[in-house]
C-alpha cells in the first residue's frame, strides 16, 4: 500500500488544500514583484471529503476505528478508476495520451479496437504456425501491449545543460514515470504522424506499431535507440550533470 | 620614469604624501540582520557515471542491443533509484532542520536567528 495519497485515509485533520487531491492544484508563478502562488486546477468536493479507496481487499477486511476520519465522507471514484480484473492502469493512462478534446469514449474505443486487431492477427498467426512454434505466440493483447512498451523505454535520456555559453546535450537518468512517458508519446506521434489517411484507420496502425515493438523492430524502437546512441555519443559530458 | 601610485599628490602640502579620503560618517546602527542571504545548495557531483559508462560500453559492443545488456541496465537503474533516495532524504533532512556535511542551511539559519534577535539599546 503506498503512503498518502489515494490508499492513506489514516490522516484525522483537515488536510491542507491540494495535497489530497490526486493532481497539482496550485501552481508557483514568479510575477514581476516576487513569487505567488496561483490556482490553475479546481477541486468540485469540499476539503472535507477524503480520496476513495479502490481496492477490493480493504473492504474484505474489518474496519478499524482509529482518529475520525470515518466520520468524513467520500469523494466518488473516476471513471477511470476500477476494481476489475480486466482493469489495467497502463492501458488506461495509454487511453489517456490517445484522447483528444476529452473525448474519452472514442478514446478508449480507438485502444480497444487496436487491441481486437492485434488479437485477431495473432489468433491467425496461431492457426498458421506449425505446432512447435504455438506456445511461442502470444494471443493476448495486453500482455502485447506491456511488452511493446516495455521495449521502447528508454534507459538513458538526454538533458541540455549551458556551460560556457554552449548548450551539451548531458546523459542523465530518466525517472520511470518518464520513460513510460516517452514510449507512449513515441507510439502515439508515429501513428499519428505516419499513416495513409482514411484508408489505414488510427486503431489499425496502432496495433501494427505495437505488435513491431513487441518484436523490438519498427520506428518507435528506432527512436529509442537513436536516444541511447546519442546519449553514448555524448557520455564524455556526463559529469556537467550537478544533480 | 617611475610609475605614479594613484592617489598621490604632486606638491603636496608639507607632511601630506598622499590623498586623504574624507571621513565616512556611520548613520547606521552597527547591529546586523537577524538574516543571512539566501544560498543555493551546493551543487552536487553527476552520480551512477561508472554504471552509465559501464552499460554504454556494453551498448557498443552489441549493437545497442537491450537483451544483451540486461545486467548493466539493472545495475545502473539500481544506482539511479539510490541516488535519488539519497537525495531525498538529504532534502527532508534538511526541512527538518539536521546539519549536512557539517553546514546548516541558509533557510534553517533564518528560522534559528530571528529567535535571538541582537539587542537594542533604548535610545
Amino acid at each position: 500500500m503506498l503512503a498518502g495519497g489515494l490508499w492513506d485515509r489514516s490522516n484525522m485533520a483537515l488536510p491542507m488544500c491540494g495535497k489530497t487531491a490526486s493532481c497539482r492544484l496550485f501552481m508557483v508563478s514568479a510575477p514581476r514583484w516576487g513569487l505567488a502562488v496561483e490556482q490553475v486546477r479546481t477541486v468540485v468536493w469540499h476539503e472535507t471529503y477524503q480520496e476513495p479507496v479502490v481496492d477490493k481487499e480493504y473492504f474484505r477486511k474489518p474496519e478499524e476505528i482509529d482518529g475520525l476520519a470515518h466520520t468524513r465522507p467520500v469523494k466518488s471514484a473516476l471513471p477511470t478508476q476500477s476494481t476489475s480484473i480486466f482493469h489495467y492502469p497502463e492501458v488506461t493512462k495509454f487511453t489517456s495520451y490517445v484522447m483528444k478534446k476529452g473525448e474519452r469514449a472514442l478514446a478508449r474505443s480507438i485502444v480497444e479496437k487496436a487491441f481486437e486487431h492485434m488479437k485477431r492477427h495473432q489468433i491467425k498467426k496461431y492457426h498458421e504456425a506449425p505446432p512447435e512454434e504455438k506456445p511461442y505466440i502470444d494471443c493476448n493483447p495486453v500482455r502485447i501491449f506491456h511488452t511493446a512498451i516495455e521495449n521502447c523505454k528508454p534507459v538513458v535520456g538526454v538533458q541540455s545543460v549551458k556551460r560556457g555559453g554552449k548548450t551539451y546535450q548531458v546523459p542523465t537518468p530518466l525517472t520511470d514515470k518518464r520513460r513510460r512517458f516517452l514510449a507512449m508519446n513515441w507510439m502515439i506521434a508515429e501513428t499519428r504522424d505516419n499513416r495513409d489517411w482514411p484508408s489505414q484507420s488510427f486503431a489499425k496502425k496502432l496495433s501494427s506499431n505495437l505488435l513491431e515493438a513487441y518484436q523490438e523492430q519498427g520506428k518507435v524502437v528506432r527512436k529509442k535507440y537513436d536516444l541511447h546512441k546519442l546519449a553514448d555519443a555524448n557520455k564524455a559530458y556526463g559529469h556537467f550533470r550537478f544533480w | 620614469m617611475a610609475r605614479i601610485p594613484p592617489g598621490l599628490i604632486i606638491n603636496p602640502a608639507p607632511g601630506v604624501r598622499y590623498k586623504v579620503p574624507a571621513v565616512k560618517k556611520l548613520t547606521k546602527e552597527l547591529i546586523l540582520k537577524d538574516k543571512v542571504k539566501f544560498q543555493k545548495n551546493r551543487l552536487g557531483a553527476a552520480t551512477c557515471l561508472t554504471e552509465m559508462s559501464l552499460m554504454m560500453a556494453c551498448w557498443k559492443e552489441n549493437d545497442y542491443k537491450d537483451s544483451a545488456c540486461a545486467k548493466e541496465i539493472t545495475a545502473f537503474h539500481k544506482c539511479t533509484e539510490e541516488a535519488t533516495k539519497e537525495r531525498r532524504r538529504v532534502k527532508a533532512a534538511d526541512l527538518k532542520g539536521v546539519v549536512q556535511e557539517g553546514r546548516l542551511s541558509s533557510r534553517n539559519i533564518n528560522k534559528l536567528l530571528p529567535r535571538f534577535p541582537h539587542p537594542v539599546k533604548p535610545h
